[in-house]
C-alpha cells in the first residue's frame, strides 16, 4: 500500500531527467519563477522514493525547475513511500486528476497521457477511447488516438506552435513525415507570414505534391528563385505575400492549366471589359461553354454593353477564347 | 495468384454445388460459416489499408439482388450502354488506381455461387429481347478472370453464351488465367479482353498483376484459340515518357495480335471519384497518379485536365490507326467535345455510341453466316 509523508527534501537527490509520471508541456517557467519568488511553495510537489535515497517526480516538474532556478535546494514534498523502481498506475492518474482540476491540459500533454496510458501501464486502446478521451475532452471517436499519438515525435518548438494554435494538428501530422530541415523552414515560414490553418494544409499539400512529381527537396522548392523573390519583396503585406507564393506553387503544381488560365486573363485583358460586363471561362476549363454576364440600370447602360460586345466581336478575340480550350 | 488467407460461407450458399467445388480447391483452409452477407461485410468494415491484398479473405454467397444490370456510366458524358453481371465483387490485384477501394470499404472477394440463377436470369433477359444486343461484362466490380482458378466460372460463360445470338461476354482482366475456358466451344460470344499500360504503370500501379507481355503472350494464346478479343487502355496515365512508352505498347499490341480479331480497343483517362483521392494516397504512398493535373469534371469526378485527355487520345488514336486503320476505338467516359478533338470524328451521344458497338457485335453473327 502506497502511503504519503511530508518530507524536506534535497533537490540534489531528485532524478530531474526521469519523466516517468511527466505530461507536463508548458516549456515557460517565467510565472513559475515570479509566484514562488512572491508567495513561496505554497503546494508540495509530489514524489515517489526510489530505493538509495532518490526521488522520482509524480507531479510539480515546473515548481521544481523554478526552484532549481532560485537556487532552492531544500523545500518541503509529498513522498509516495515505500521506495520502490516500480512506477504506479495510481501514482499516475493522481498526477492526471491533479492536473485537470487545476487547469486545462494542452494537446501535446494530452497525446503524452494517453503514450504514456497505453505503452506504461497497458491501457488497451479501447479502455483509452472509453475512459481517458472523455476525460481529456477530446471526444470519443478512437481516430483521435491517431491523431494525437505522433505529436509526441514533434520537436519542441513544433510542438509550442501546436498549443499557441499557430500550426493547426493536420498540418503537424503531415510535417512529422518531412526530414527535420524542411519541417524547420517551413514552420519558419508559416510563424513569420502567419499563414492561418486551411493555407498551412493546402500550402502543404501543394508543395508536398510538387516535391514529389520533380523529385526535388522542399527545401530546394523553397530556394527557387521565385519564391525568394515573393520572400525578399520589401513593400508587401504577409497576406499578399501568402497569396503570391500559393499562387506561384499553383503554377508548378498545375502548370498546363496554369498556362491556359493565364491566356484567358490574357484575352479578357484585351477585351477590355468594363465593369458592367463579366466573363467567366468553365469550371476548370472542362466544359465549353463561357458565360458572359451583362449588368444594366437603363437603356443607356444596355446600349453601351451591347456597343462593346460589337466592338469585340468584330476584333475576333471571341474566336481566340473558342481555341483557348 | 490468389489464395486467400480464410473462407467464409454464407449459410444459404453451403450446399450449392459451386460451393462445395470451391471448397475442395482451398481443402487446406477451414471454412467460417456466416448467417447473412451483408450483415457481416457491415460489421468487417476496413479502417486500414489492407495489409495483404493478394490473400483478401474470400466469401461465398448468394447473390440475392439481380445479376444483370446496365452499366452505371457516368452523367454528362458518352457512354456505351454496357451491362454488367454482378458475379465476383473486390478484387486482390491492388491497383493503385481501383475504385473499388472507394465502394467496398471491406476487405473480403465476394464471389457469388448461385451461377444456375444468373443463367436463368441471363437466359430470360437475353429470350424477352431478342432484337436487343446485349454486351455483358463481369469485370465492373473484379477482374473477370483473377478468382477463376478457384471459381472455374469461365468455362460455364463460355459455354453459355456459345448458343446466344444476341449477346456476347466480355472478360476483362489483367492475369494470364485462360486455361479453364480456352479449349471451350465459343462460337466467337466470348471476348476475352484485357487492360493494358505501360510497363512503368504495370510495375508501379498494378502491385500483384501479370506483366505486359504475358497478358499479350495470353491474348495471343487465345487469339489461336479463336476468340474476339478486346483491349482497354484505361486507365491512361499522363507521366513524362508516357508517348514513348504508350506507342511501345501499342508496337508490342500489334506485333502479335491481328487486328481483325480484335472487336474494340477502348481508352479511359485516369478519372475517380473525389473522396477517392485521400484513400490512394493512403493505401499507395508511392504512387505518384494522384500527382497529375486532374480537376472535378462535369460529372465531379477528379479526372486530367481536357487538354492533356484529348493530347492523350488523339496520340493514341494515331498510333493504334496506323498500325489497324479498321479497329473500332472508343473512348470511355468522355464528353462529345473530347471525342472530336481527339478523333476527328463522334459519336455524339450515348444512344449512338451503343449502336455502333452492337453493329460490331452483329458483324459476328454476320461472319458467321458467311
Ligand atoms: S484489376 Fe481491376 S478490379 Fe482489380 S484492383 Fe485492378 S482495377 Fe481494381
Amino acid at each position: 500500500m502506497t502511503k504519503f509523508e511530508i518530507q524536506q527534501v534535497n533537490l540534489q537527490d531528485i532524478e530531474l531527467s526521469d519523466r516517468c509520471y511527466i505530461f507536463t508541456f508548458e516549456p515557460l517557467i517565467a510565472n513559475m519563477v515570479a509566484s514562488l519568488r512572491h508567495i513561496g511553495l505554497q503546494n508540495p510537489p509530489l514524489l515517489q522514493a526510489l530505493p538509495g535515497q532518490r526521488l522520482r517526480i509524480v507531479s510539480g516538474l515546473r515548481r521544481i525547475i523554478a526552484l532549481k532556478h532560485l537556487q532552492i535546494l531544500r523545500f518541503p514534498a509529498k513522498v509516495a513511500l515505500p521506495p520502490t523502481e516500480k512506477i504506479s498506475e495510481h501514482l499516475f492518474l493522481i498526477n492526471l486528476h491533479e492536473n485537470l482540476a487545476t487547469r486545462r491540459l494542452n494537446l501535446i500533454e494530452k497525446a503524452t497521457i494517453i503514450h504514456k496510458l497505453i505503452s506504461e501501464f497497458n491501457y488497451s486502446l479501447e479502455l483509452v477511447v472509453k475512459e481517458i478521451l472523455p476525460l481529456l475532452d477530446v471526444g470519443s471517436n478512437p481516430k483521435m488516438i491517431d491523431r494525437l499519438l505522433p505529436l509526441i515525435n514533434l520537436e519542441d518548438r513544433l510542438k509550442i506552435a501546436v498549443i499557441e494554435e499557430s500550426l493547426s494538428i493536420d498540418s503537424a501530422l503531415d510535417l512529422i513525415a518531412l526530414p527535420e530541415q524542411e519541417r524547420t523552414e517551413l514552420v519558419k515560414l508559416f510563424l513569420r507570414f502567419n499563414f492561418g490553418k486551411n493555407i498551412q494544409r493546402e500550402f502543404l499539400q501543394l508543395i508536398k505534391d510538387i516535391s514529389a512529381a520533380n523529385g526535388q527537396s522542399i527545401s530546394s522548392i523553397l530556394s527557387r528563385i521565385e519564391i525568394q523573390d515573393i520572400l525578399n519583396h520589401e513593400t508587401l503585406t504577409a497576406p499578399v505575400i501568402i497569396s503570391r507564393l500559393k499562387q506561384q506553387l499553383l503554377k508548378w503544381r498545375y502548370p498546363q492549366y496554369s498556362q491556359i488560365q493565364s491566356n484567358f486573363e490574357e484575352i479578357k485583358r484585351e477585351l477590355k471589359l468594363p465593369p458592367t460586363i463579366s466573363l467567366q471561362p468553365p469550371r476548370f476549363f472542362e466544359g465549353n461553354k463561357y458565360r458572359l454576364e451583362v449588368v444594366f440600370q437603363s437603356q443607356k447602360d444596355f446600349s453601351r454593353a451591347i456597343e462593346h460586345l460589337n466592338k469585340i466581336n468584330q476584333l475576333g478575340l471571341i474566336k481566340k477564347l473558342e481555341h483557348l480550350i | 495468384m490468389y489464395q486467400p488467407s480464410q473462407i467464409f460461407v454464407e449459410k444459404a450458399a453451403l450446399r450449392l454445388p459451386t460451393t462445395q467445388n470451391i471448397l475442395s480447391r482451398l481443402s487446406n483452409l477451414q471454412p467460417f460459416i456466416i448467417d447473412d452477407l451483408s450483415q457481416f461485410t457491415t460489421s468487417q468494415r476496413l479502417t486500414q489499408p489492407d495489409a495483404n491484398p493478394n490473400a483478401k479473405p474470400l466469401i461465398l454467397a448468394v447473390q440475392k439482388a439481380e445479376f444483370l444490370k446496365n452499366c452505371p456510366g457516368t452523367r454528362r458524358y458518352i457512354c456505351c450502354g454496357y451491362q454488367i453481371l454482378n458475379l465476383i465483387n473486390n478484387c486482390e490485384i491492388n491497383c493503385s488506381y481501383c475504385i473499388l477501394q472507394g465502394y467496398l470499404n471491406n476487405p473480403f472477394i465476394i464471389v457469388y455461387v448461385n451461377i444456375e440463377d444468373l443463367f436463368a436470369e441471363c437466359e430470360a433477359k437475353l429470350r424477352k429481347n431478342p432484337d436487343k444486343i446485349f454486351r455483358i461484362g463481369t469485370g465492373e466490380l473484379a477482374d473477370s478472370l483473377s478468382t477463376d482458378h478457384l471459381t472455374r466460372y469461365s468455362k460455364a460463360l463460355v459455354r453459355f453464351f456459345n448458343d446466344k445470338n444476341n449477346a456476347v461476354i466480355e472478360l476483362k482482366t489483367k492475369t494470364t488465367l485462360i486455361d479453364n475456358f480456352i479449349k471451350e466451344q465459343h462460337n466467337r460470344r466470348t471476348v476475352i479482353a484485357w487492360s493494358l499500360n505501360t510497363p512503368k504503370i504495370i510495375a508501379s500501379e498494378e502491385s500483384f498483376a501479370p506483366t505486359l507481355e504475358q497478358r499479350l503472350a495470353a491474348a495471343a494464346r487465345c487469339q489461336t484459340a479463336g476468340f474476339k478479343l478486346a483491349f482497354h487502355f484505361d486507365p491512361m496515365i499522363y507521366y513524362n515518357e508516357w508517348e514513348d512508352d504508350y506507342q511501345g505498347v501499342v508496337e508490342k499490341l500489334f506485333a502479335q495480335i491481328d487486328p481483325e480479331n480484335i472487336i474494340w480497343i477502348s481508352l479511359g483517362a485516369l478519372r475517380y471519384p473525389p473522396q477517392l483521392e485521400k484513400i490512394i494516397r493512403n493505401n499507395h504512398p508511392h504512387s505518384s497518379i494522384v500527382l497529375g493535373e486532374l480537376f472535378p469534371g462535369l460529372d465531379e469526378k477528379i479526372r486530367y485536365f481536357k487538354p492533356i485527355r484529348i493530347e492523350m487520345f488523339r496520340k493514341m488514336y494515331q498510333w493504334i490507326k496506323a498500325m489497324a486503320p479498321d479497329v473500332f476505338v472508343y473512348l470511355c467516359m468522355e464528353s462529345s467535345e473530347v471525342w472530336e478533338k481527339a478523333f476527328g470524328w463522334t459519336p455524339k451521344n450515348s444512344a449512338k455510341l451503343k449502336r455502333l458497338m452492337d453493329k460490331l457485335v452483329d458483324s459476328i453473327n454476320a461472319n458467321q453466316k458467311n
